[in-house]
């Protein structure tokens, strides 16, 4: 298990982060850092101890959920967390239409111009992961296994 | 394509198990029929009244029993690969899931704060119930021996949801030998073994042809290892379900029946929302526990399902 679990300093940080982006306040469970810039997040009951502990006797391989990750100097929710946190999301929210959610679903880029930055999309009540505005698109982060596919 | 057959030792050994010849007409009827489209919705994602109304805006769906409102029928008639491409799966709001499958989690009944052991957890369908019922609280360690199936699980866990998770990598022998030797103890544990398939005749076709009785007597064995090993993980008053997707007494009763012989276990009656038939105390020349009865045999003939096998046993004191 190759992780560096967050101190309450890290933690702040990056809660502070998301508060001033999304408006987001609490993220509930340990987080930590895997390779490629990635942070999880775990809920169960486990200390950081009992997981090493628990580690070294059975080839841990994933722990959690994949929560965000930073990236272009953003830290970008990723489609699970922001699934996960959309109650608690108040701002950075770019709503689209049924007719634009079609094309985001498929791994398109979305041609609506806003401020340069990070955003959520939300179509309805569903969050659909993050998008990164470069002022004249919105780049497309769907992972290829969470698109629609076409027959 | 044609039909494919049963073996004749096998539809032998149906007959046996079955109650009388019409019994076996039925089960040979059904068994070439397509399985009905069973989800369950993710209440870590969305409530099921929430998604009820929203997948009958689309499809007809149905909620076949009152007290698990998760579990959902959709009676339209559906197109290849269309349940797993609509935007609430991609949003990981349900899992396609044959009913019978869920009665593992419904007979272990686990509880938010809850420390739980998969010992078979790929690709996840019942690690991700389970998580479910806990509501991400307490800690589900998912175990699987290989990687590419450990793949499939932690992607499903992730579309899911699932953040209490730890999943893990072994033989599932060996996981909860050093589990139990370093003091890793569980409320509840999930042994759902790999086991013949006889119960999925209706899914998978390769099945009739991958039937083998040596095949049956391997597995047999090693169920008995797995569950030697898992007994020795549970705490003193926790709960082990066993249950296997397959019909021979050798794979079901039979581990059961050591189990009882062996440690020191009680078989526990479950209750489940569909028609269980009680299990076999006799079966080729062996007898059997009359506990055996507690334990539940589902016939795919009496809920238009697959074929399962569901028992609960509990640890009564610690082993020695």
């Amino acid at each position: 298990m190759k992780v560096e679990f967050y101190n309450s300093k890290q933690r702040k940080e990056l809660l502070e982060k998301l508060k001033s982006t999304f408006g987001i306040n609490e993220v509930p469970s340990i987080l930590f850092e895997t390779g490629k810039e990635k942070i999880r997040g775990f809920s169960g009951d486990l200390t950081i101890d009992e997981l090493y502990a628990l580690d070294k006797i059975t080839n841990i391989e994933f722990l959690g959920l994949y929560l965000f990750r930073q990236e272009l100097g953003y830290t970008r929710l990723g489609f699970d967390g922001a699934l996960l946190l959309k109650d608690e999301i108040t701002k950075g929210i770019i709503e689209i239409d049924e007719k634009q959610l079609e094309k985001w679903m498929t791994g398109h880029n979305l041609d609506i111009i806003r401020e340069r930055g990070i955003y959520v999309i939300k179509c309805g009540k569903d969050t659909f992961g993050c998008a990164i505005s470069d002022g004249k698109h919105l780049i497309n982060f769907v992972p290829k296994e969470r698109r629609i596919r076409r027959s | 394509m044609a039909k494919p057959e049963m073996k004749p030792l096998f539809e032998e050994r149906m007959k046996k198990l079955l109650s009388d010849a019409n019994d076996f007409v039925r089960y040979k009827e059904i068994v070439h029929t397509k399985p009905l489209n069973y989800i369950r919705c993710n209440t870590l994602k969305i409530s099921c009244d929430e998604l009820f109304v929203r997948l009958n805006k689309r499809w007809k769906v149905v909620r076949p029993f009152k007290e698990h409102k998760e579990i959902m029928l959709v009676e339209s008639e559906l197109g290849p690969g269309q349940l797993g491409n609509a935007i609430e799966h991609l949003l990981g709001y349900y899992y396609i899931q044959e009913v019978c499958s869920m009665m593992s989690v419904i007979a272990l009944d686990p509880k938010p704060g809850d420390r739980v052991l998969d010992v078979c957890a790929s690709p996840g369908s019942k690690t991700t119930q389970m998580a479910a019922r806990m509501e991400n609280k307490g800690t589900l360690i998912a175990n699987d021996v290989k990687l590419d199936r450990l793949r499939i699980l932690a992607a499903n866990l992730e579309r899911c949801g699932v953040m209490n998770s730890v999943v893990v990598r072994n033989d599932g022998v060996g996981l909860c030998n050093r589990l139990a030797r370093d003091g890793f103890k569980f409320d509840k544990i999930l042994l759902d073994a790999p086991c013949s398939g006889e119960g999925t005749l209706r899914s998978s076709a390769k099945a009739f042809l991958m039937w083998n009785v040596k095949v049956v007597d391997k597995l047999s064995r090693e169920q008995k290892k797995l569950i030697a090993n898992a007994i020795k993980c549970l705490k003193v008053g926790g709960e082990l379900v066993y249950s296997t997707c397959t019909h021979s007494p050798e794979e079901n009763e039979e581990i059961v029946d050591f189990a009882l012989k062996n440690f020191p276990v009680s078989v526990e009656k479950v209750h489940l929302p569909l028609k269980c038939r009680i299990g076999v105390t006799h079966w080729e020349g062996a007898e059997y526990s009359k506990e055996m009865e507690k334990t539940c045999r589902i016939y795919p003939q009496d809920n238009n399902s697959e074929g399962f096998f569901v028992s609960k046993i509990k640890l009564l004191e610690e082993v020695k």
